[in-house]
Order: structure tokens, then C-alpha cells, then sequence
């Protein structure tokens, strides 16, 4: 089975892309929810609470998302160690469950920092999903509802858009004048055969 | 000392000449302005006749009539009055201005509607007006014309020029209203058939942070020939803190009669809703559906989305995205 990597920057549309490639019957690793059900493992949060302060957990002991998105979205450093601390156990469930899936001609595993930390190592393929700047931080602000200056702060974390369309073996490009099924559906051909 | 006291003397003796010669003077010139006083007496008491040119207007045209035009805009009068009573007229009268009280002549009808009154009748009144008498007073024509047209009534909206400037996140929380919504004006019936609103005066009103209530000239259109029932109007409109906010709802695709799945599957609907009823807003009051309208589903790359159910008490709604992709299942 082929193990594709899809990655793009943030507000790029790596989930509809995604979902797209699910619909078609490819199975979908979402390495970034993924990563969220880590942190209510007590081994996690013991080393979340080495590297981080408790300032990050809520009254009920569990990760403020907000909290913890304040700090590593505003330092490179903690934004690693945060990587560090889930990146190997994420891989370990993405490898058990490529085990599920190896009827599959292809799988597919979404994430944001495939190039950031080297992760492209681990696919055979990767996919680049592109979008213009503008059309980005118009979706995270409808998203989640941020300020243009947090967008902007995070985007800054990630690799050049530009750097990662080099770096890829396929792009999709998502912005108002181009279709994405079309793009799915060729690039699927291509993939499964 | 010899030398002067001889001056002195002959200083003394050249005074009485000097003196005489200047009372010489005053006497002349008194006698002059006696003899000048006398004759403007005997000029001012002769008889003098003169003609002046006065611009006529009216007031008090009949109740149910208004004056639409003044035919005889100027007339001449001739007055023939003693020196004494053209000076007065000149100096303390504004003869400039005949303005005739339509209400104590009679009015007599022309033709259509053109009327006049006899000068005759207006001799008197213009007599008093200068102090004299009528019989010295001749006017250059028999009749003065003026047109009056019946008045007629029409109801008419009353349309607000107000522009409401709201402070940070206030706005109407309710519909304009004007009190009353319509008046009556009152006219020549080929004015009032052009009307069709009547306007209040513009005016701008900035920092609205609670419920409007205004009270605000009209504006007539027609100032000379119309006339409006009231002339001032209260505007009112509650007024509310405003929010935004949205709500992720999954868009409806049972209008479709393929089966479909869309990418992505959910919107988010963004509104602005008054804070008081900001607790009140649910996610299953809103309903987004594709616009299927000249929509050949088969052919279709996009599909447009619309709300087709939302609470009353929201407003500026927006989808994001506000299309989607669709796959058919098959």
C-alpha cells in the first residue's frame, strides 16, 4: 500500500481534501485529532507538565487547547518540545493503523508539519494542498474565530507555503477559481493504479 | 512804555469797526433764513401732485381659494396732496408696497380663474395707509387681476430624511416609525396632483446609544401654494446593543434528489443578533440548503448555498463557504 503524506498550511482546506479522498474510499489518518486524544493520557500530561506550566491545564486537569495554542503558537521552541512529546506517539497509532487498512491501494495521512519535522521520510508520496494567503486567513477567522493577528502569528510557525510546494510530489491547489473534486479524483486515478 | 501805551491805543481804536461788521453778518443771515422759512411755508401750503409706482400683493385670499399668481404686479397711483402731506409721505411712508387685504373687497370673478377687485374700492385703505384723503387719490387702472384656484386636499406619505449614526454595535432593534405616517396638504389642485410624499427637513443624528424619538420638521415643496396640516413629525425606533456571532450547522441536501456528499458538509452562519436576544438563538433554527434553482445537478461543479430558515430577531447573515463541492454517489 502506498502511504501518502497530505500536508498544506494552515486554512489551506487539508480536511476537505481529505474528506474528499475518504469519500472515494481511501482511508484517512488525521494525525492533528489524533494528537488531541493524546493529551488526556496521564504520561502525556506528565510531560506536558515538565515542559510546559500548569498554567496549560484547566480546574478539571485537563489541556486548555486555548492556553496551550497561546504558548506554542508564539514560540518555535515550545512548539517543538510540544512535537517532540507527541510526534512518536502519533506515528505509533498511525503505524497500527496502517495495520487496519492494507487493502487499501493507498492511504492517506493528514498533517500540518509533514515538512516542518522531516516526517516526509515516512511516506512514499506527499501532497501539498495551496491556497492564497488572503483565502486562508478569511477561513481560520470564520473557523475558529481568531484575531487576523493570531492567524497571522501561527502562519509564521509554519514553513513557506512555497517551500513545501517544492518539497511535494503532487499539489492541489484551493482557491476560488479552481475545483477541488476534479483535482481529487485525478490525482486518486493516478495514485491507485 | 510811551510806545506801549500808544499801541494799546490804537488797538482799541480799530475794535468797534470789526465788531460791527460781524453783527452785520448775523443779521444778514438770520433775515435770510427768516425769508427762506417763510417761503417753504408759502411753497408747503400750494398743492403738488405726484405719481408713484407700488408692487402689489394680497393677503387673506378666501378660505377655500389660494392665490396662484398676481396678474397687475405693479400699479401706479397718483396722489394730489399739500406740500406739507408729500413730505410727510416722503420722508415717514414706505410707499413701495400696496399690500391688499383680499378680505374686505369684493372679489370678482373674470373668467376662469382669474379675479379682481375695483380699484375704487381700495382708495380708502390706501389713504389711511398714507394719511390722506381717498378724493386725492387717483389709481391708473379701474381693476387690479389676480388668479385664485380652488383649494384642493390630498393625503400623503411622510418620508423620513434622518440619517441615524449609531454608536459601537447599536442599531434599530425595530422599524422606523412616523408619527402621523401621513398628513394632508392643501393646494391648487395642479400642485397637489405632483405630490405624491412630503419629506421631513434632513437632518443627521450621531451616537444613537438608546431607542430613537425625534421630533422633526417638514419640508414643504411648495411654500407659496401649498399647505401642509401639521409641520412637525416624531420619528421613533427602538434601538439595541448588537453582536455578532455564528452557529455550525450541516447543510441540507434532501432537496437533491441524487445522493450527494458535499465538501465540506457544514457551514457556519454568521449573524447579528441584539444581545437580549442573543440566549434565544439556537443551532436548529437555522436551515442552510443548495440554491437549485437552473441547477443541473449532473453537470454542476459548485453548488451555491442559501438560509432558507433562520429566527426573525437575527439579521446580516453570511455563509463560509458559501458554496460547495459535491460528489454524486452512485
Amino acid at each position: 500500500m502506498i502511504k501518502i503524506g497530505l500536508t498544506g498550511n494552515i486554512g489551506s482546506g487539508k480536511t476537505t481534501v481529505s474528506k474528499i479522498f475518504e469519500s472515494l474510499g481511501i482511508p484517512v489518518f488525521y494525525a492533528d485529532s489524533e494528537a488531541k486524544t493524546l493529551y488526556a493520557l496521564e504520561e502525556v500530561k506528565e510531560k506536558l507538565r515538565f515542559y510546559f506550566s500548569n498554567s496549560i491545564f484547566d480546574k478539571s486537569g485537563q489541556v486548555d487547547f486555548k492556553s496551550m495554542a497561546e504558548i506554542v503558537f508564539s514560540n518555535k521552541n515550545k512548539l517543538k518540545q510540544l512535537t517532540d512529546i507527541l510526534h512518536p506517539m502519533v506515528f505509533e497509532e498511525y503505524h497500527s493503523w496502517l495495520e487496519t487498512n492494507l487493502d487499501s491501494p493507498y492511504s492517506i495521512h493528514e498533517s500540518a508539519i509533514i515538512f516542518e519535522y522531516g516526517q516526509q521520510k515516512y511516506f512514499d508520496k506527499t501532497i501539498c494542498v495551496t491556497s492564497p494567503l488572503k483565502l486562508r486567513i478569511e477561513r481560520v477567522m470564520g473557523r475558529d474565530n481568531i484575531s487576523v493577528e493570531k492567524i497571522i502569528q501561527r502562519i509564521n510557525n509554519q514553513m513557506q507555503e512555497s517551500e513545501k510546494v517544492k518539497l511535494s510530489d503532487f499539489i492541489i491547489t484551493n482557491n476560488l477559481n479552481s475545483f477541488l473534486i476534479p483535482q481529487v479524483l485525478e490525482l486518486h486515478n493516478t495514485l491507485k493504479k | 512804555m510811551a510806545n506801549l501805551n500808544s499801541l494799546g491805543k490804537l488797538t482799541s481804536g480799530i475794535e468797534p469797526s470789526e465788531k460791527r461788521r460781524k453783527n452785520n453778518h448775523f443779521v444778514f443771515i438770520v433775515c435770510i433764513l427768516i425769508a427762506a422759512f417763510f417761503w417753504l411755508l408759502i411753497k408747503l401750503s400750494g398743492d403738488y401732485s405726484e405719481s408713484y409706482q407700488f408692487k402689489v400683493t394680497y393677503n387673506n385670499a378666501p378660505i377655500e381659494k389660494m392665490l396662484t399668481g398676481i396678474i397687475d404686479t405693479n400699479v401706479n397711483i397718483s396722489i394730489k396732496a399739500k406740500g406739507f402731506q408729500m413730505l410727510k409721505l416722503e420722508l415717514t411712508e414706505d410707499v413701495s408696497i400696496l399690500n391688499i387685504n383680499l378680505d374686505k373687497y369684493e372679489i370678482v370673478n373674470s373668467k376662469g380663474n382669474i379675479f379682481y377687485i375695483n380699484t375704487s374700492e381700495i382708495k380708502d385703505e390706501i389713504g389711511k395707509l398714507i394719511g390722506i384723503s381717498s378724493n386725492q387719490i387717483d389709481i391708473s387702472v379701474k381693476r387690479l387681476e389676480f388668479k385664485l384656484e380652488d383649494l384642493f386636499e390630498k393625503e400623503v406619505k411622510v418620508v423620513d430624511r434622518i440619517k441615524f449614526n449609531f454608536a459601537k454595535q447599536y442599531n434599530l432593534y425595530s422599524e422606523i416609525t412616523i408619527s402621523p405616517k401621513t398628513i394632508s396638504i392643501f393646494g391648487p389642485k395642479s400642485i397637489i396632483d405632483t405630490i405624491e410624499n412630503v419629506y421631513t427637513e434632513n437632518k443627521v443624528v450621531s451616537g444613537i446609544s438608546s431607542d430613537i424619538n425625534e421630533t422633526v420638521k417638514l419640508a414643504n415643496p411648495n411654500t407659496e401654494q401649498l399647505q401642509l396640516s401639521i409641520q412637525q413629525v416624531n420619528i421613533m425606533a427602538n434601538v439595541e446593543k448588537f453582536t455578532e456571532s455564528n452557529v455550525e450547522t450541516t447543510i441540507d441536501l434532501s432537496s437533491i434528489k441524487n445522493k450527494v456528499k458535499a465538501f465540506p458538509n457544514t457551514v457556519k452562519v454568521f449573524f447579528t443578533v441584539a444581545q437580549k436576544d442573543f440566549s434565544n438563538v439556537r443551532q436548529s433554527m437555522f436551515k442552510v440548503k443548495p440554491n437549485l434553482n437552473n441547477i443541473e445537478i449532473k453537470t454542476a461543479s459548485k453548488l451555491q448555498l442559501e438560509v432558507v430558515d433562520k429566527p426573525e430577531f437575527v439579521s446580516g447573515i453570511r455563509i463560509q463557504p458559501s458554496e460547495i463541492e459535491f460528489l454524486i454517489i452512485k
